[in-house]
């Protein structure tokens, strides 16, 4: 009876407090106060409301406010272990002149399948085709100097001249797709080079910028 | 916000915790004890499971390269040639504004609300079954759950998609006023701005509103709110690349990937799943595949099978069970003596939910049949485990050892699974065990 009597007393408190806008200011209007209140209430009399009732005035809030803690405290641990240095971007780390090692998976057929195609040249490198699909001069197609699209192990692309021409390819090549570790040095970047993987095939524009260069002392890791 | 209310907010919830470890647990029988064990060794293993070794592989996998490329194009102020709305793609460019261009970076914000959405199904579960218990179990499922685990782990849209669709659920469930509703309506507003499909939670959270009758009849209109919110979202993010955002120009950037979106179903795509497949794990996806040596590292979205059996089955089963039961009152009586009315109620509502996500593909089968992919019933599969927590809460009460040998299975498959869900290093022929399946390999 008690309860009832204070619940009728609430809801007159509650539409005013609404009616007037003043919910924040007087407190009695806050669904939280209220169930803590009427909580307290049913200790005494028998309440309609349900038993350890959720508070769902500040739900909404407290899931808000845990996102918000989840993010700092992750982004906490993150800054603080240096973890996304180790995950810094693979290629970010090309930088022009710099020689870095690099692993290409291919088969021996690549040979004659991978193929570039733009105008422009770098000290003794370019692409075997002309930006319009042409082949390119004859002195250019020799092939230390012709560069060929090849995606590393971890996915980089990179156009390289003289995987073809180094001494660890000349004898027999295996059979089944291989991969071959080589010095990468970074001659340049190409932007709109067109990309040929069959021998038939269109070259198709790439979007982004492609790391150009020179690759040395190949070895076939066995 | 002021300092007083998040510290009378943090003490609240400290209390919860506490109150939850010392009172809740003397009052646990035995067999509840071991439950309780067990669902906090989902709990902490999902949540670990999550994190670890999230920013490998340092490259993209499955779909992240377009949207983090569009993520960066925000921050360089180009267009954004994406065909999803942008909100997405801006958060996951705040995690690279954080910690750079790298894998971390672009996995870090869905991250954070992979997380989140553990939070998010235990207040949604206990608030929606009035049992703290069910919020629990619903946390514990969820973090158990390889579906939610691989797409926790990767740059895409849809952990985030789900975080916000059950925040707006989580609103309608605690309206009380028309400011609840409005509420509501934002979180749909942006869970749509995410992805388009996010509309389709204004269905269940309409249903919450018109079953619970918490607020007045009228302030459902206030859902309405929710295309405004995706309009102004999507002109801020015109805005921010430069273009022309006034509503008009907006509109029809929206009308033509519309039209875009129609095209889709032209397209092939090789892990491409019609809608009915998805309840029945026809053709998970593995998200994230990558190669250290000889062994390889998979993140599968296959989901812990005793969950996902459970869901669908339940699915199935209840609303036929809801239909006999309303037709047969002698039925009616035993059912309700079993589950009550709160269980059912809101088991229902949890139903609607699961179908609202899973309709639309049903009724677009002809237009975009070709095109549809196993991720678009993360939302359904959400729905499906809080109904599931809800119930077993409640069984839990009545037949403890049912529930402790069903939890025990489940988390027996989960660390079973674990390693092709949270990419530990493996053998080909060890995957393949897990994914025996030909149709769940990469």
């Amino acid at each position: 009876m008690v309860g009832n009597i204070w619940q009728a007393k609430y809801t007159v408190r509650l539409r005013l407090g609404q009616k007037l806008g003043i919910c924040g200011a007087l407190k009695g209007c806050c669904p939280l106060t209220r169930v803590r209140l009427s909580t307290n209430r049913l200790t005494m009399s028998s309440s309609p409301l349900p038993e350890n009732p959720t508070r769902n005035y500040d739900v909404l809030m407290k899931t808000v406010f845990s996102l918000f803690v989840i993010g700092v405290v992750l982004g906490l641990i993150f800054a603080w272990t240096g973890y996304s240095n180790r995950y810094a971007q693979v290629t970010e780390g090309w930088h022009l002149g710099q020689t870095k090692l690099v692993e290409v998976t291919v088969v021996r057929e690549d040979k004659g399948r991978l193929a570039c195609s733009s105008d422009v040249s770098m000290q003794t490198v370019r692409c075997g085709y002309l930006g319009n699909g042409q082949p390119a001069e004859a002195h250019t197609q020799e092939d230390s100097h012709v560069l060929s699209p090849f995606n590393t192990t971890k996915n980089e692309l990179f156009l390289g001249a003289g995987l073809w021409a180094s001494p660890a390819l000349q004898g027999p090549l295996p059979t089944e797709r291989f991969t071959v570790a080589c010095n990468f040095t970074v001659l340049g970047v190409l932007k709109s080079v067109g990309l040929r993987w069959t021998p038939t095939g269109s070259f198709d524009p790439v979007k982004q910028s492609v790391a150009a260069g020179s690759l040395t002392d190949c070895v076939i890791p066995q | 916000m002021t300092s007083f209310s998040i510290a009378d907010w943090l003490k609240d919830t400290l209390e919860d915790v506490k109150m939850d470890a010392s009172n809740s647990w003397k009052s646990l029988s035995k067999t509840e004890r071991i439950t309780t064990v067990m669902l906090g060794v989902m709990l902490v293993g999902g949540l670990l499971l999550r994190i670890q070794g999230v920013g490998s592989p340092g490259s993209f996998t499955f779909d992240e390269e377009p949207f983090v490329r569009n993520a960066h194009n925000y921050a360089l102020g180009l267009p954004d040639t994406n065909d999803h709305p942008p909100l997405g793609k801006l958060l996951i460019g705040l995690g690279m504004v954080l910690f750079g261009f790298n894998s971390v970076g672009w996995r870090f914000v869905p991250l954070c609300f992979a997380l989140q959405t553990v939070v998010l199904a235990y207040w949604l579960a206990r608030t929606a079954f009035q049992n703290r218990r069910a919020g629990w179990m619903a946390a514990a499922f969820f973090a158990a759950d390889g579906f939610f685990i691989s797409y926790s782990r990767s740059g895409l849209l849809d952990g985030m998609l789900v975080c916000f669709v059950l925040w707006a659920m989580l609103a309608a469930m605690t309206a009380r006023s028309w400011r609840g509703v409005l509420a509501a309506a934002v979180l749909i507003g942006l869970a749509t701005s995410v992805k388009w499909s996010g509309i389709f939670v204004v269905v269940p959270a309409a249903a919450t509103l018109l079953v619970h009758r918490r607020t007045p009849i009228r302030s459902i209109l206030w859902l309405g709110a929710a295309p405004f919110v995706h309009l102004l979202v999507w002109m801020g993010a015109l805005w921010l690349t430069g273009q022309r955002n006034d509503p008009l120009t907006t509109w029809n950037v929206m009308v033509g990937l519309y039209h875009h979106h129609l095209d889709l179903g032209h397209y092939q795509n090789g892990l491409s799943s019609s809608w009915w497949g998805w309840p029945i794990l026809w053709k998970p996806i593995v998200v994230k595949l990558s190669e250290t040596g000889l062994r390889s590292r998979y993140s599968s979205s296959v989901g812990n099978l005793v969950f996902w059996c459970t869901v669908t089955l339940s699915m199935v089963a209840l609303p036929i069970s809801a239909l006999v039961m309303a037709s047969r009152t002698r039925l009616k009586r035993y059912w309700l003596d079993f589950f009550g009315e709160q269980t059912t109620r809101t088991a229902l509502l949890m139903a609607v939910g699961w179908f609202a996500f899973l309709a639309p593909w049903i009724a677009t089968g002809s237009t975009r049949g070709k095109y549809t992919f196993s991720h678009y019933y993360l939302p359904c599969y959400a729905f499906g485990l809080i109904m599931l927590a809800g119930i077993v809460a409640y069984i839990e009460r009545k037949r403890p050892s049912w529930v402790v040998d069903f939890i025990g299975v489940a988390l027996i498959v989960s660390v079973y699974y674990a390693p092709v869900w949270g990419e530990f290093a493996m053998r080909t022929i060890d995957a393949n065990h897990r994914l025996f399946f030909v149709r769940w390999r990469p």
